[in-house]
């Protein structure tokens, strides 16, 4: 049986270094991006500090796993959305590692959630 | 009746683990058909052949054997995630692998596979 | 498009219940389970019963008869994970905030 076919959200609220959380979201990104699978990234509460600019993980023993942002669109992940409310609750500004990056008010946050049949979060 | 898939991504130890496990039997139960299960993260710890938990404690190891045995369950533990908690499956020695029969090693592709067959994907 | 959003973690201790009410819809469903059954205490439940109506708002019976929380009827619905499983075919699709 063909069914059509599922996109898929994933919502990364978590801060990037202290936790694998994001290191593990983003290898799913990359799977379902090279399966051809319509996968799109949103960044959510803390989830926003994964792509501020100017961060180096090496100082903590980590390797530089957000460089892989900029490698998305290799993989056809074009939609990533940010949560404008988040960000200004942490007193960011739109300068963030990667470019083509949709902030999104609430309301339009949640509606373009709304719009996948697979949500994960991480 | 709809099909669902289920990833989990709690230990063993923890009773969100349980809730998982009653959410699959409780699926079963209902006729929903269940097309497989992916553990990532600590979830693959689930799949350890060398759990040992107290007697009169929650053996949630053995629930998804029993799933497994009693209903064909597919259990599917994240290779990656498995070897960075020292879970390796050795099939060249029987005696080193560690990981229990129920389960299986597969790529994070199976993920990608699950969600194409499934009608919902669950995360616990 | 209805979402069904499923919430493990209390509120008092985790941010988890208030990302979900940030994106929650009018016609979503949403269900407390595991230590988010503690969320029917937070100031914040006031917030999903303005957002969300009564009869799309359910706690899972066993979880919050196992943390001795009592159900007011008024403002939660009770149900079974047999329900939930069930309530998750229906739903087109469900988050879980954990």
């Amino acid at each position: 049986m063909t069914q059509p076919e599922k996109s898929v959200a994933i919502i990364n609220a978590s801060a990037p270094l202290s936790k694998a959380n994001a290191k593990d979201a983003l290898d799913i990104a990359l799977i379902f991006g090279s399966y051809e699978q319509a996968v799109s990234l949103y960044f959510l509460g803390e989830g926003v500090y994964q792509l501020v600019a100017g961060q180096q993980p090496e100082k903590v023993e980590q390797k530089d796993f957000l460089k892989t942002f900029a490698a998305l669109e290799f993989y056809d992940i074009e939609n990533i959305y940010v949560c404008h409310h988040s960000m200004i609750e942490r007193g960011l500004t739109n300068h963030f590692s990667i470019e083509n990056v949709q902030v999104l008010n609430r309301d339009d946050f949640s509606t373009s959630l709304h719009q996948h049949q697979t949500i994960l979060r991480f | 009746m709809k099909s669902i898939a289920f990833v989990i991504t709690t230990p063993p130890n923890s009773n969100l683990t349980a809730t998982a496990i009653n959410m699959v039997t409780a699926a079963l139960k209902s006729g929903i058909e269940v097309v497989g299960v992916f553990f990532y993260q600590d979830g693959v710890l689930n799949g350890s052949l060398h759990l040992a938990l107290p007697n009169d404690e929650y053996q949630a190891h053995q629930q998804w054997q029993q799933l497994h045995n009693d209903h064909n369950l597919a259990l599917h533990l994240c290779a990656t995630a498995a070897d960075k908690r020292g879970l390796i499956d050795d099939i060249s020695d029987n005696q080193a692998t560690h990981i229990h029969q129920a389960f299986t090693l597969s790529g994070l592709g199976e993920l990608v596979e699950l969600n194409v067959n499934a009608d919902r994907l669950i995360q616990l | 498009m209805s979402m069904l959003h499923l919430v493990r973690t209390s509120a008092f201790q985790a941010n988890d219940f208030q990302q979900c009410l940030n994106v929650i819809q009018t016609s979503d469903t949403l269900v407390l389970l595991d230590d988010g059954c503690y969320n029917i205490s937070h100031d914040l439940w006031q917030k999903a019963l303005n957002k969300v109506t009564l009869s799309a708002l359910y706690i899972v019976e066993a979880h919050a008869q196992a943390r001795a929380i009592a159900i007011d009827k008024n403002i939660i619905n009770t149900l079974s994970l047999e329900a939930l499983m069930t309530l998750i075919c229906e739903t087109e699709k469900s988050v879980t905030w954990q």
